[in-house]
């Protein structure tokens, strides 16, 4: 089921602008997705999570 | 998602019994249920909230029986719901026991196992039966006061569940959940924390490069020194006296000295030795422990173990003091017996008796004590120290009768031995073992216990670079949800102001109001506060514009719609009703009628059903002489009849009270 287009545009814009590639925004709208079609279980989430988890590129630290 | 509301039934409750079927032929797009004011809308709406949320579940007494009868008053009731959910059928009943002020709920849900006690929709629902939405779809006049009060934020809410806002909401807590869950009871997480074990294991690192350096400096030190001292002890002794007696002393008690110190040392590793054994450290253990051995033989210990005597004697008939064991006697026995002696315990205690008989029992009397054993080391250490005295003084004695280079040669060699002790002193701390003030010591020169603090400084790195980084990431996903979120709400705003406006504007030609901005909740141009019509006008224009946005289907179930409107509204409010949604369900008097039910009737047509419920009481009397041949259902305190001529007929000059 898809979602408000507003939702998905807005998820987008923030993605480019966190500068992380669009694979964060696409895992987060199909969690998204998911969600809105049925209650996910602790472990659906729980994958949902680290795929997305996965996906963000993080700068290395400055310390 | 699309649920349907396909009917009701209640009986023994505040409104009357009845048995309302929206289903049948097919659901109406406009199903219109009039009921004269007392009739029970108000309850019956809360019925519905009540029955779809499960919010009765925690109830008290007192609320159960808000929905007692006033009069007639019954010890039970009972209020069923069904709807279709995805064409799936799914039933809430709630029994409302009257006398102990309790509610019980049942679900009947083919695809959640059938028929369950409780409140149990299948999970693909349940998130749509909260308050937050059911209180969207079952709509009454509060709700778009609601909406407008700019102290409630209804609105907001509104937009945020039917436009799935509220998912990322979800998304959000999810992660801060497995943060918290992943992070439980460890200590530093920050990149403050990083930053200072970093600095930590710099300094820790750096400070074993220098004691490695230090070390070897000391040790290859060490190493000339003893050949130094070596050389230095050759040459005096090659120049000392003449006398020939006087060295052969020298020489004699040299080799005393080094005997001495052997036995001084065998004497040290047989104390040792006789320390780690019990029997051997005083008489009176070793006479405790034949003594242990003794009682343990005199109860017969451990040959038949106390866990085992009670687990037969469960299995008989009679206890030990002859009195009758029963079922509840045998179960408390055997639920004891395991307090008492079992085989393990048994293995431990024989294992202790053969080491007593062997090493105390069978012990030579004349074997040496710890405290013999002590006292001849102790003898070997003033014998080895007076021997090294003896040789030191006789060597002094030779020297000084030596000339001035072997004077100078002792010299060297007393102050090389001060040197060699120092080297030895600190290369010992060195490489001791590290204890436990040295762990959290950066300046000790003990090298273990460098390397250990290194080691779990390099362990914690580890761990805070793994959290960190875990942090980091959670944070992105709770900064990206949180403004996508802001983003998408903005512009979901945005899109409603423009919408609802266009809309207001052909609906209150006569009244225009204007929508200035939705935050929280709605605010209008030019005005604090509207008129009720004004308000239902915005509300209706509003939650259409809102279920138009959402991707989930769900039937509008509204109390008097059109109650407060004027004529004018209520011809455009009947106008936009149907494009509301795909199921309207309103609960309506019949001074509602006029202006609203043709404007309804023009854009719907004929997929509308009509129904009319009313009580049995003395001001409808007359109602029951003239019912119709068709679609009259009656039960012992109300009349429900279907057809649009007696909905449209239908009046009460003056309507009972509920």
């Amino acid at each position: 089921m898809p979602l408000d287009a507003s939702v998905e545009s807005a998820i987008e814009e923030i993605t480019n602008d966190l500068q992380q590639s669009p694979k964060v925004s696409k895992r987060l709208v199909s969690w998204l997705r998911d969600m809105s079609e049925r209650d996910l279980s602790a472990n659906e989430n729980l994958e949902h999570l680290e795929a997305l988890k996965q996906a963000i590129q993080l700068e290395p630290l400055d310390l | 998602m699309k649920i349907r509301l396909l009917g009701w039934e209640s009986s023994g409750l505040r409104c009357p019994d009845a048995r309302v079927n929206l289903a049948e032929g097919g659901i109406c797009k406009v199903s219109l249920i009039q009921m004269p004011n007392g009739t029970g809308k108000t309850t019956t709406l809360s019925l519905l909230k009540v029955a779809l949320t499960g919010r009765a579940r925690d109830w008290e007494p007192d609320q159960v029986m808000q929905f007692a009868r006033r009069r007639d008053a019954q010890p039970a009731g009972k209020f069923l719901v069904r709807l279709s959910v995805d064409d799936k059928p799914l039933t809430f009943e709630l029994s409302f026991d009257f006398i102990e002020g309790g509610i019980r709920y049942r679900t009947t849900s083919p695809g959640a196992g059938g028929v369950s006690e409780g409140w149990k929709p299948p999970d693909d629902v349940r998130r749509f039966l909260t308050s937050r939405f059911v209180d969207l779809f079952v709509f009454d006049g509060e709700l778009a006061n609601k909406m407008l009060d700019p102290h409630q934020s209804r609105a907001e809410e509104a937009i945020d569940a039917l436009c799935q806002l509220d998912l990322l909401d979800a998304v959000r807590r999810e992660a801060e959940l497995s943060w918290q869950r992943l992070t439980k009871d460890k200590g530093a997480k920050t990149e403050t924390g990083l930053a200072m074990w970093k600095s930590k294991e710099k300094t820790l690192a750096e400070r074993l490069n220098v004691l490695k350096i230090n070390q070897k400096k000391a040790q290859d030190e060490l190493t000339a020194l003893i050949k130094n001292v070596s050389t230095i002890e050759k040459s005096i002794k090659g120049r000392i006296a003449e006398d020939k007696t006087l060295r052969d002393d020298l020489q004699r008690m040299e080799l005393e000295e080094t005997r001495l110190e052997g036995v001084k040392d065998q004497s040290a590793a047989t104390a040792m030795r006789i320390i780690r054994q019990p029997q051997r450290l005083h008489d009176s253990l070793s006479r405790s422990l034949s003594l242990l051995k003794g009682h343990l033989d005199k109860a017969k210990l451990p040959d038949t173990t106390s866990r085992q005597f009670f687990v037969e004697l469960a299995d008989t008939e009679l206890c030990v003091c002859d009195r009758p064991i029963g079922d509840a006697e045998r179960e408390a026995i055997l639920a004891k017996a395991g307090r008492y002696l079992g085989n393990d315990i048994a293995g431990v205690l024989n294992s202790l008796k053969q080491d007593i008989s062997l090493l105390v029992d069978t012990e030579d009397p004349e074997q040496q004590t710890v405290s013999g054993a002590l006292t001849a080391l102790s003898k070997a250490e003033n014998d080895f120290h007076k021997a090294q005295t003896e040789r030191q003084g006789l060597f002094e004695k030779l020297v000084e009768q030596s000339d001035e280079e072997v004077h100078k040669l002792n010299e060297q060699l007393k102050q090389k031995e001060v040197r060699k002790h120092e080297l030895e002193d600190v290369l010992s701390e060195m490489v001791r073992q590290p204890m436990d003030a040295d762990n959290d010591d950066e300046k000790t020169v003990c090298i273990a216990a460098i390397v250990k603090q290194l080691d779990q400084a390099r362990k914690k790195i580890a761990d805070i670079t793994g959290t960190v980084e875990l942090k980091r990431r959670i944070d992105l996903i709770v900064e990206l949800t949180n403004r996508a979120k802001e983003l998408a709400r903005d512009r979901i705003r945005a899109e409603l102001v423009t919408q609802c406006n266009s809309q207001l504007s052909k609906i209150l030609v006569a009244d225009e109001v204007q929508i200035a901005a939705i935050q929280k909740s709605i605010s209008l141009v030019g005005q604090r506060e509207a008129s009720v019509g004004q308000t239902l006008a915005v509300g209706y224009t509003f939650l259409t514009a809102v279920l138009e946005k959402g991707t989930h289907q769900f039937p509008l179930i509204v109390d008097s719609p059109a109650g407060p409107l004027d004529d004018q509204v209520r011809r455009e409010v009947g106008k936009m009703i149907p494009s509301l949604c795909d199921q309207f369900v309103a609960f309506t008097i019949s001074t509602e009628r006029s202006h609203f039910l043709p404007a309804i009737e023009q854009y719907v047509q004929k997929n509308i059903r009509y129904l009319t419920l009313f009580r049995k009481v003395s001001g409808t009397k007359h109602l029951l002489d003239s019912l119709p041949s068709e679609g009259v259902n009656q039960s012992e305190n109300a009349v429900l009849v279907e057809g649009r001529d007696y909905f449209v007929k239908f009046a009460l000059a003056e309507e009972s009270e509920e």
